[in-house]
């Protein structure tokens, strides 16, 4: 691999460790407040328009026994949640003033409750998502983004205002832009990112203050002109599935002899990929159709608008093969797998698909499956 | 035979296995309630057996789905997850489903009632219904098990979007989502909805939610005066027949049966020794297990939060949507399931209280994320508030592979001798 530029270590610099990392911590240490959302139906810039840093809740990279998550959440309960909740209990998490999640399955909610039964956390809040893309949900969903404003500037002591909020539109605009670039720069033959470090990247972007990420991310875009990331040609693969942290995962996938050049993954694309319009007068509003009309997880109804975003990304991205990841007891991700291979297959893109446990970097059976995968494609491409 | 031809005589099978199980019933009778309970099973298999001869229009449903607006439409409904589970238990095979739902690409980890269904639908043993309503009440795997089954039968379907909580902008959303049902079962019928009908239906269910308020209140007493295997058939016949004369029926015969036990001072059973509170659902292959703790334990269900407590809420019969969209946040199980957990730990410490529980007994069923990632926090709340212990029976609701009956029996032993020595 080749070097690591300036600005991709300072940004690993600042999120090491997470969630007890540097960038979190500075912010704290002036004072301010954090409040961790969970997961991407949570408007980030409703928490940055009262002042507070969003960040993501997340687990730890690495597959843990997870012994005092099992305690409260039942071994059944996705280990993405339970290592949340392992983290919590062992105040990695005390930093936290709030807590924001949505109701987007089973998992996540189960995870509030629980969190609110043992964590005490000062700001817990809980929107309803509807699954639809209806108007009626927009309505419903806007409303939830309504109440959940009020219930932060209660918390936080201030008003929110509409420029307040467009503000924060604007600077989370400006990393869902900057990512994109990222993003478009891996679409050429030999990349000049790897997947493995794109993750890492997109982690950061809400792990830090996004203005600092920003500033990072430009710098980065500038340094990596000219860079090859990996050498190649290697198959070309997308991972999709459950959420995924862990970039050591794609390294060993990458390892493998392949590259990852794009994922629809809700810590990857779905996290950044569309913006919110920030010229309407009714800036609220902007934010909550942007959410819920957002680049679908599989909890969404009807399932075919993710497939569309899987297909759209599988010929822009010039994907020969699909790497599935499935958390175990991730339900919404289970039930659209045979869908969904069946579907790539008829595009004649084939996939492998991975149970795997949150946290999972590289294991022998990983290896020796992707080694596979890839053995088979090369013999396809050869043919 | 060829796959194609599995569903008629599969149904048939069901059918007549039900109806041996009634005449031996009759045979040798028990409660009233219970020969009703089977002669219930078996008219509604029946029916759908007769639907499929006769090519009538049948309407494939998730568990919760608004029963009333299809007997206000006046078509048959087929309950998709309690068919194909009764279908592998009638029929002994397990096996060949969870193969099939294997190789079709489901991981175990996914509920095993929607493996089932997967598979049955897969194996074109389940009667091809006409078009399917799907929820996401109770969860995440009847949210998602719509998809597959749309693209198997290539039938057309409809999602209706439950939200979380109950609030009066979440209960108007989904009075939307039921018009938009109506619209859709009139598009695919061509007939009208007969909305006289529809408020009848839903002037049954609201008669019913009154039964078995009724019936919760007489549950109290001491003896207890319901059989475990009462509260097990009640919410079978109230997920088969909401908005039904028969459910009604059903519920008034259940009401004076217990209300008649009240009145003499006996319980349900002979000698009653521990109270239970029973706390999600025992595997749907191992009722028996109910029975065994009744003979060999005295132990009765005396209260049992998930499926039987109905919260505050009335339907209207001039509002008809309306009240069955509301409805669906105070009726049982799903405000349990589909909710925030404050609703259901609440309900159990109140109801251990209220029913003088001396133990609770939680079915962890594995493929049930939701009901299991409460348990420590219920555990918790009944010791701390109450005072009473519980445990959590590993097992599956479907699968008899993964926790057998003989092993579940070992562990509630255990339980009730340290209920005897802490009594
Ligand atoms: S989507 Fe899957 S991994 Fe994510 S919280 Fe839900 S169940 Fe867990
Ligand atoms: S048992 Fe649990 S997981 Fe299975 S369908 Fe019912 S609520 Fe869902």
């Amino acid at each position: 691999m080749t070097a690591v530029p300036e600005s991709m270590a300072k940004i690993k610099d600042l999120c090491n460790d997470f969630p007890q990392s540097r960038a979190i911590l500075d912010w704290k240490k002036e004072g301010k407040k954090v409040v961790a959302w969970v997961c991407t139906y949570v408007p980030e810039e409703v928490i940055m328009a009262a002042g507070i840093l969003p960040i993501r809740m997340g687990g730890i990279n690495r597959e843990l026994e997870l012994e005092q998550a099992n305690a409260y959440l039942y071994i059944n309960t996705c280990s993405f949640a339970r290592s949340c909740l392992d983290l919590a209990l062992r105040k990695q998490y005390d930093y936290l003033d709030g807590l924001a999640a949505g109701a987007t399955c089973d998992g996540s909610r189960r995870l509030f409750d629980v969190w609110k039964n043992y964590i005490p956390t000062p700001f817990l809040h809980i929107l309803s998502v509807p699954r639809k893309f209806t108007e009626d949900a927009h309505q419903l969903y806007r409303e939830e983004v309504e109440e959940f404003k009020g219930h932060l500037e209660k918390f936080a002591g201030i008003k929110i205002t509409d420029q307040g909020l467009k503000e924060a539109i604007q600077v989370c605009n400006e990393t869902r832009q900057l990512l994109h670039q990222l993003y478009a720069l891996r679409k050429v033959d030999n990349p000049p990112i790897s997947g493995a470090e794109a993750l890492e990247i997109t982690n950061a972007s809400y792990r830090m203050p996004k203005p600092q990420f920003n500033d990072l991310l430009r710098q980065l875009l500038q340094e990596l002109k000219g860079r090859v990331a990996l050498p190649g040609p290697r198959p070309r693969l997308m991972i999709n599935g459950s959420i995924l942290n862990n970039h050591e995962f794609i390294q060993a996938v990458e390892k493998a002899g392949s590259i990852v050049v794009i994922d629809e993954l809700c810590t990857g694309t779905r996290y950044f990929w569309r913006l919110v319009e920030n010229n309407k007068v009714d800036p609220l509003a902007a934010i909550a159709r942007r959410y819920l009309d957002n680049t679908p997880c599989a909890r969404m109804n009807p399932w075919d608008v993710r497939l569309e975003h899987v297909l759209n990304m599988i010929k822009e991205y010039r994907v020969q093969g699909a790497v599935t990841e499935i958390i175990r007891y991730c339900v919404p991700y289970a039930h659209d797998e045979p869908l969904l291979r069946e579907r790539l297959n008829q595009i004649g893109v084939p996939v492998l698909e991975l149970d795997v446990e949150y946290g999972m970097g590289e294991t022998g059976q990983i290896k020796t499956r992707v080694e596979a995968f890839l053995e088979m494609l090369q013999g396809r491409e050869a043919r | 035979m060829t796959v194609a031809t599995l569903a008629k005589p599969r149904i048939q099978q069901m059918v007549k296995i039900l109806e041996n199980i009634l005449a031996h019933r009759h045979k040798n009778p028990t409660y009233a309630s219970e020969e009703l309970y089977y002669e219930l099973m078996v008219k509604y298999y029946r029916r759908i057996m007769e639907a499929v001869e006769q090519e009538r229009t049948i309407v494939g449903h998730t568990v919760m789905s608004p029963l009333e607006v299809f007997y206000g439409m006046g078509i048959v409904p087929m309950h998709l997850e309690s068919t194909s589970m009764m279908m592998a238990i009638l029929l002994g095979n397990y096996a060949e489903f969870f193969d099939a739902a294997r190789s079709f690409g489901l991981t175990p980890e996914t509920c095993s009632a929607h493996r089932l269904l997967a598979a049955t639908v897969i194996q074109n043993s389940l009667p091809r219904p006409d078009f399917i309503v799907w929820t996401n009440q109770v969860c995440d795997n009847t949210s998602k098990s719509g998809d597959a089954i749309l693209d198997l039968y290539e039938i057309p379907g409809i999602f209706l979007d439950r939200p979380y909580r109950y609030t009066t902008r979440e209960v108007e959303y989904f009075t939307k989502e039921l018009k938009r049902l109506v619209q859709f079962l009139e598009e695919q019928t061509g007939q009208k909805m007969d909305y006289d009908r529809l408020s009848e239906a839903v002037a049954r269910s609201q008669r019913v939610t009154e039964l078995y308020r009724e019936i919760a209140e007489l549950r109290r007493n001491i003896p207890a005066p319901a059989r475990n295997r009462c509260f097990l058939n009640s919410m079978v016949v109230e997920w088969l027949y909401a908005g039904t004369q028969e459910a009604v029926e059903y519920f008034e015969l259940v009401r004076d049966e217990i209300k008649e036990r009240v009145d003499k001072g006996v319980g349900g059973i002979p000698e009653e020794r521990f109270r239970i509170l029973t706390l999600f659902l025992p595997p749907s292959y191992e009722w028996k297990l109910m029975d065994w703790m009744e003979q060999e334990y005295g132990a009765v269900s005396v209260m049992e939060p998930y499926c039987s407590w109905w919260a505050k809420g009335d339907m209207d019969p001039a509002k008809p949507l309306e009240s069955i969209a509301e409805k669906s946040f105070y009726r049982s199980l799903v405000r349990q399931m589909h909710g925030p957990s404050e609703g259901i730990i609440e309900d159990a410490v109140q109801a251990a209280i209220d029913y003088k529980a001396d133990g609770s007994i939680y079915f962890a069923h594995i493929g049930c994320r939701q009901a299991c990632a409460l348990i420590r926090s219920m555990k918790d709340a009944l010791k701390d508030d109450v005072g009473i212990p519980m445990i959590a029976l590993d097992c599956d609701i479907i699968d008899p592979s993964l926790s057998p009956g003989e092993e579940m029996r070992g562990k509630l032993e255990g339980f009730f001798e340290m209920l005897e020595d802490t009594k």
